[in-house]
Parts: structure tokens; sequence; C-alpha cells
């Protein structure tokens, strides 16, 4: 097999010719830069309220049908998860997670809580004016919990692998936020957990997977 | 030749020129390490742009703890890596597709040049392998660099680069033997 230092030499090597980029069009560039971030400031605030609240509202019932469901429905039909999530290839996988990997799956069933516990309580705490310092610090916990649970030795299903990838960045992003509720910073995690369902992924996994106690 | 500090007070204020300024100094090296990650002219101008609009609008978290280069950085992954879940999204149910094809299709085009046989392998690898291997034996930055742009710790960019060379040496274990 090749040695780590003949590994390494080829690498760098690649630095020269290797997807090396040409001049950018820096003055095209800057016009859309410029355009977009020294426009007049929309009311960032307001949009995070709106769109968070009702997310949040779904995390309070995924959070209750996760707690609940294996009691009353264990065997019966699956509990409401979104409709389109639910049909697609990615609620069918995930589906497939607990028989497999249960005791896995239950550390990180228990993890997923936890973080939508945290996202509710950011939500709460923003529409209420209160100091993010709180989330911020939990965020952080949680952060190294993640990347212990992508490290860990098991096959990760990919859904779930994918799932934490994004609830990496989510969580950093909160682990960064100023104490101050208003930071625009706030839209940007709502932006990330719009643009990748992290919402209804988390509710499947959790529906899915509803092994933590109560 | 005025430094970033007073560059970046500038643009704080909406000094505009100064904003200017901060991106031609910067722009260059940020795009060519976002094409580096995404080997496409339209791509990496797209994710540079992003950069510097959500730079110019966190400027205010910048503290002067590291390098404001540093920083920059950072926050250019960050928009790397939030186009590659996108793009993935997009393209998951085509790549299930074309799985099943892959491996037969890999066989008979397998170029016989190590180097070809390297990127390739290099691009097959996971992200969040890939990107250490670029960062730190391509691009040359050190594990604590890499640790704050991506915002994870020195160990977790050490074992990450060494899981991703473990691979490529797994993966090139045929070719290497054949050179």
């Amino acid at each position: 097999m090749m040695r780590d230092q003949d590994l390494e030499r080829r690498l760098s090597e690649l630095r020269d010719n290797w997807r090396v980029a040409g001049d950018p069009p820096l003055d095209r560039m800057w016009e859309r830069v410029e355009a977009a971030a020294f426009a007049p400031a929309p009311r960032r605030g307001g949009r995070w309220i709106r769109t968070l609240l009702p997310l949040a509202a779904m995390l309070v019932l995924g959070f209750g049908i996760g707690q609940v469901a294996p009691r009353l429905a264990r065997k019966s039909s699956a509990p409401a998860a979104p409709e389109s999530v639910a049909r697609s290839p990615e609620g069918a996988r995930m589906r497939n997670v607990s028989s497999q990997e249960v005791p896995f799956v239950g550390v990180a069933t228990d993890y997923l809580e936890r973080v939508t516990a945290l996202l509710v309580t950011l939500a709460g705490q923003s529409r209420d004016g209160k100091s993010l310092e709180y989330s911020a610090t939990q965020a952080r916990d949680l952060l190294a919990t993640t990347r212990l649970l992508m490290d860990a030795p098991q096959r990760l299903d990919p859904h779930l692998q994918g799932l934490l990838e994004d609830l990496e960045l989510v969580l950093a992003q909160i682990a960064r936020l100023p104490a101050k509720p208003d930071s625009p910073d706030v839209y940007l995690i709502d932006q990330t957990l719009d643009q990748r369902d992290v919402i209804p992924r988390l509710r499947v996994f959790l529906a899915e997977n509803p092994i933590s106690q109560p | 030749m005025v430094d970033d500090t007073d560059l970046i007070a500038g643009a704080r204020a909406g000094d505009r020129l100064a904003a200017r300024r901060l991106y031609d100094r910067h722009a260059p090296r940020v795009y060519r390490l976002i094409f580096r990650m995404v080997g496409e002219e339209s791509l990496a101008q797209e994710y540079t742009q992003d950069t510097f609009v959500k730079a110019f609008d966190r400027l205010e978290q910048y503290r002067g703890e590291s390098a404001f280069s540093t920083w920059l950085h950072s926050v250019a992954m960050s928009s790397v890596l939030t186009g590659f879940r996108r793009r993935k999204r997009f393209r998951s149910r085509e790549t299930e597709l074309e799985a099943a094809s892959s491996v037969a299709a890999t066989v008979e085009n397998a170029d016989p040049y190590l180097r070809d046989r390297l990127t390739a392998e290099l691009e097959r690898l996971p992200e969040r392998l890939r990107v250490p291997v670029v960062l730190h034996d391509i691009e040359g930055f050190t594990h604590r660099e890499i640790g704050e742009m991506l915002n994870i710790p020195q160990g977790t960019s050490k074992a990450r680069l060494f899981e991703a060379r473990t691979r490529l040496r797994e993966a090139l274990a045929g070719v290497a033997t054949e050179q």
C-alpha cells in the first residue's frame, strides 16, 4: 500500500495542477455583493418570529409524539410525519434504523430530543426578547455530542448522518449567537433550518424512533 | 498601506469604499479556495459573493481574535458547505439512479495514472473528509486554522484527515503497485 509520505507528496503536488482558478471577475461580483450587503436592511427579526413560531409548535408536537407514541401506538399506524417526508425514500429509510441499531439509535434519539428542546427554547427566547446566552451554552454542549455521534464507530444510516451534519451547522450557528435576541444571525439559523428541511427530518426521526423514556 | 483593522472599522460604519478595498484585498484568495472546493467557476463566483455578503452582514461579530483572513475563510467554508448540502439534496435522487451502474463504469473508465485516480478518489470522499484534505494537504492550512474555519476542534480535524488519508491509500493501493 502507498506510504503516507508518498500520499502527502502526491496531494501537495495537486496544489499547482488541480482545480487551479483563473482570475475572478471581481468587479462583476462586487456589484452583487454591494447590492446585497449595503441595501436597506430588511426587518429580519420579524421574519424569524413569523417562520420559527409555527416550526416551534410543530416541534413540540413532534416531541410529544416521540415521548408518547411507543406506549400508545407501538404496533399501530405510524405517528403523523409530514406527508411529503413520510412518503419520501428518506422517510422509508429512517423507519428502518431502529430495527438495526437500537442501542445507538436510542442515544441518537435522546440527543435529537435535546436538540428539539433547544430549538423550541430558542424560538421562545427570541420571541420574548430574552437573552440567548443559555441557548448558546446548550448548543455548545450539543455540538460536542453531535461530533461524537458523527465519529462513532457504528456505520450510520446515511440519512441520520446527513441530519447530524446539518444539525452540526445549526448548533454551531446557535453557539456563536451573541446574547442579544434581535441578532440578525437568528435569521440565518431560521434560513438554515428552512433550506435544509431540518424540522421535518427531526420530526420523522423522533416519530419513527421513539425510544427515550420520559 | 491601510491595514485590515481600519478597513473593517470603515466597512462597519457603512463606508462602501473601505468595504470595496477589503473585498479587493481578500476576494481573490477566497475565490481560489472556494474554486478548489467546488471546481466550477460559476459556483465559485456565487459562493464567493455569498461569503462577502455574509461577512459584511456579520462584521460586528469579528472581534480580532484571529486574523481577518481566517475569519473570512470560516465564512467562506460555511457558504461552501451550505451550498454543497443544498445541491446534494437536489441531486440525491439522480445519484441513487446512477449508483447501480457506477461500479462497472469505474472499472471500465479507470484512469491508469495515479494523479487522475487520486483526484477521482479525492472527489469521491465524503465532504467531511474531503474538506480537511483539501485545506491541509493541498492548501497548506494548519489544523488550528482548519479548526477555526470549520468550527471543529483541532483533534477532529486531525482525525478526519487521518481517516481520509487511510481511505485514499486503500483506494489507491492497486494503482500504486502498478506504478
